[in-house]
């Protein structure tokens, strides 16, 4: 878990947060999906790199890793966002990057991972009425993703058509 | 991890392993008619994040070749190579292919993976007596990062470690070069190791 520094990578089941300026990036989701928590209030951001949607079992004690699993994910980013600030969170934008089908033909399930990954977070977005400012999902290319305070850009990569800069929804 | 994995498990799996990509680079040899120099595989309990390192870090441009293992053991199995190594590899094989990955080209190389894949898979089974049974290939052009995701999904569910057998080949004139991946599943991982201290 890293903390406000200028330049964040975060990595599988990771979670990084940024205040006032910074960068956070993941690169190269597939099926994984990137979640990103804003607070416009404090100006605090929170990324985190989701493998998948929940654990198989009910529980699964191994885990070390906060936002290996979407159903966790969310609240431990929250967690750790409103630890960077001191009053209440009311301004929060989220954003969903990645949820690919990397390899079209491969099994069914794993097919189906990058949808699943996406569908609980926006599940789970609505559940604590978070509204989502920012959606790249699915398709069948891979993604960085990254985004900066104190600009609050979105920008996604892909191989073939190199950065750009996804526009909040209406 | 379920359990725990000993040194002499580790180079159990590194010979069986090697068995496979020698078989497998041996057909490759008589596909291209190249010398291919083959490295022993490493066999590693790796965190997530590092899986991908192996392929030159996350955003890679990667030509991955994917498949289930079924049979006696399930697992994943990668073949990734550069752009450009996969390129030649077509060019060799199929002289006057274009080299945009189109649908000749990719069939072409989804052939060459069943191919090395079942010489792999048929050679280390035959070891220690078990089946393994490749799935159809599928093919992606795409960041490393993105093309690993998929390696470890099963594995992700019951743990934060993937076991990789990695093996890295090259052709001596330096034309192509890839990595073979296997990543056993980790409920298979027992039944691998049953079998082949059985045979020792």
């Amino acid at each position: 878990m890293k903390n406000s520094g200028s330049f964040n990578s975060i990595g599988i089941g990771e979670i990084g947060v940024v205040k006032e300026a910074g960068t956070l990036t993941i690169y190269g989701l597939g099926s994984c999906v990137g979640l990103i928590l804003f607070d416009e209030k404090s100006r605090t951001a929170g990324m985190a790199h989701i493998l998948l949607p929940g654990p198989r079992l009910p529980q699964d004690f191994t885990n070390e890793l906060p936002a290996k699993y979407g159903n966790e994910a969310l609240k431990a980013l929250l967690k750790m966002v409103c630890k960077e600030t001191s009053k209440d969170m009311l301004f929060l934008k989220a954003g969903i990057v990645g949820g690919a089908t990397i390899f079209s033909g491969a099994e069914e399930s794993a097919i189906a991972i990058g949808k699943r990954n996406v569908e609980e977070m926006e599940k789970q977005l609505i559940e604590m009425k978070i509204r989502i400012a920012w959606k790249e999902t699915g398709g069948k290319a891979g993604r960085s993703v990254s985004f900066s305070l104190p600009y609050c850009e979105l920008r996604v990569r892909t191989l073939k058509e190199g950065w750009k800069i996804v526009p909040q929804l209406k | 991890m379920f359990f725990k994995l000993t040194e002499r498990d580790l180079d159990s799996l590194r010979e069986i392993s090697n068995i496979g990509a020698g078989n497998a680079v041996t057909a490759l040899h008589q596909m291209t008619r190249k010398i291919i120099m083959l490295e022993v595989p490493k066999v590693t309990l790796l965190p997530f994040g590092e899986v991908v390192e192996r392929l030159g870090g996350p955003e890679e441009e990667v030509v991955g070749l994917f498949l289930r293992v079924y049979g006696d053991a399930r697992g994943n199995m990668l073949i990734a190579m550069s752009r450009k190594s996969a390129e030649q590899l077509i060019d060799i094989l199929f002289p006057g292919q274009s080299s945009v990955f189109g649908e000749m080209e990719i069939s072409a190389l989804k052939e060459i993976a069943n191919i090395l894949t079942s010489t792999y898979l048929n050679a280390m089974g035959g070891i220690v007596k078990k089946i393994f049974i490749p799935s159809i290939p599928s093919f992606s052009i795409d960041m490393a990062q993105a093309i690993v995701d998929l390696l470890l999904i099963e594995i992700a569910e019951v743990s934060n470690e993937a076991l990789v057998i990695e093996t890295f080949f090259k052709s001596r004139d330096n034309s192509f070069y890839g990595h073979f991946f296997l990543l056993p599943d980790p409920a298979s991982i027992k039944v691998i190791m049953e079998a082949v201290s059985k045979k020792e």
